[in-house]
């Protein structure tokens, strides 16, 4: 078997002569940047860059935002826009988010921190219909105007007709 | 020397971060009790919801005006307390102030706010007007109403 045992030292000895470890270095380096490149390349990342740059930190979450029992909803009182054709953060085709909002705040059942929540109605179409949600967490009567959900919120848009509502979130509350 | 540098960098500290929560506080009272309608920037959406931006300051060079920041019914019948909304009125008087902002500003303060909420005019929207007026006379910049 001597003779195998030269053979593959010297196959070993050519193979090492002609090649290096810095050459494999480069090549293994660039794949693994190349790899790591590809899921950076330009594809719909307008929408998380937008979240990143434009919006306060997101909480990281748990639960359903099509189920009235989402921790976002704690204060809210009508029909969910997640069940309408938008989300909780987005308002449906057709409709026109009121800038005159009131808000309140959630606690996060992951980190169990409360968080400052605008719940912006939906206006311009008629009332949505479905997943009405009504939790009044913290809702106070009428003559608290600017914390009570009984009233509609559809001020300074188009139209005062109610659709929907989301559940946006603003930030993270300090203790006061 | 040493020890007396470290104390001092303690109270300078406590300080900053004091300010600095005091801050965040009167900010978000304001969030939660006032943006909702007067809006992020203190825009508002006149004539039914007043301007803040740029014409909060006006108010506090007339008669009564001062008072009335402080006994405007969303100022007033909040559940601040009287040194919350003092501090609330001082921030946004600083925040969205800008051209209006007198020469001179005195804080608000709680004992201040107390005075103000428990002599509040009956007819709170004739004062309003009133002030709408004299203002809109007074600032050309305040806009009608």
């Amino acid at each position: 078997m001597n003779w195998l045992d030269s053979w593959m030292a010297q196959r070993a000895r050519k193979v090492a002569r002609r090649t290096s470890r810095r050459n494999f270095l480069s090549k293994f380096g660039i794949a693994l940047v190349g790899g790591a490149a590809i899921p950076l390349l330009p594809v719909a990342r307008a929408n998380a860059a937008e979240s990143s740059t434009s919006r306060a930190p997101q909480p990281q979450e748990k639960g359903d935002p099509l189920n009235c029992d989402y921790w976002r909803y704690c204060a809210l009182d009508g029909f969910l826009c997640g069940c309408c054709g938008g989300s909780a953060n987005t308002c449906p085709p057709g409709t026109e988010p009121s800038p005159v909002t009131w808000i309140g705040t959630c606690r996060n059942p992951v980190d169990s921190k409360d968080y400052i929540i605008s719940y912006n109605d939906c206006c311009g179409k008629t009332a949505c219909g479905h997943c009405l949600c009504n939790r009044d967490e913290g809702d106070r009567p009428v003559y608290q105007p600017a914390k009570s959900n009984d009233i509609n919120w559809c001020h300074g848009t188009k139209t005062n007709l109610y659709h929907c509502s989301t559940s946006v979130v603003l930030g993270l509350a300090v203790a006061n | 020397m040493r020890i007396e540098r470290t104390i001092r960098a303690i109270v300078v500290a406590g300080l900053i971060g004091f300010a600095g929560g005091v801050r965040a506080d009167a900010h978000q009272d304001y969030v939660l009790n006032c943006m909702g309608c007067h809006l992020v920037d203190g825009a508002g959406k006149p004539p039914a919801i007043p301007r803040l931006a740029d014409r909060v300051g006006y108010y506090l060079t007339v008669p009564q005006g001062r008072a009335y920041l402080a006994q405007v019914p969303g100022a007033a019948n909040s559940l601040l307390t009287d040194a919350e909304l003092a501090a609330v009125l001082n921030w946004l008087v600083a925040e969205y102030a800008g051209a209006s902002m007198p020469a001179s500003f005195e804080p608000y303060g709680a004992a201040e706010v107390t005075k103000y909420r428990s002599s509040r005019p009956a007819d709170i929207d004739a004062l309003r007007h009133a002030l709408h007026k004299e203002l809109a006379q007074r600032y050309p910049d305040y806009g009608a109403r």
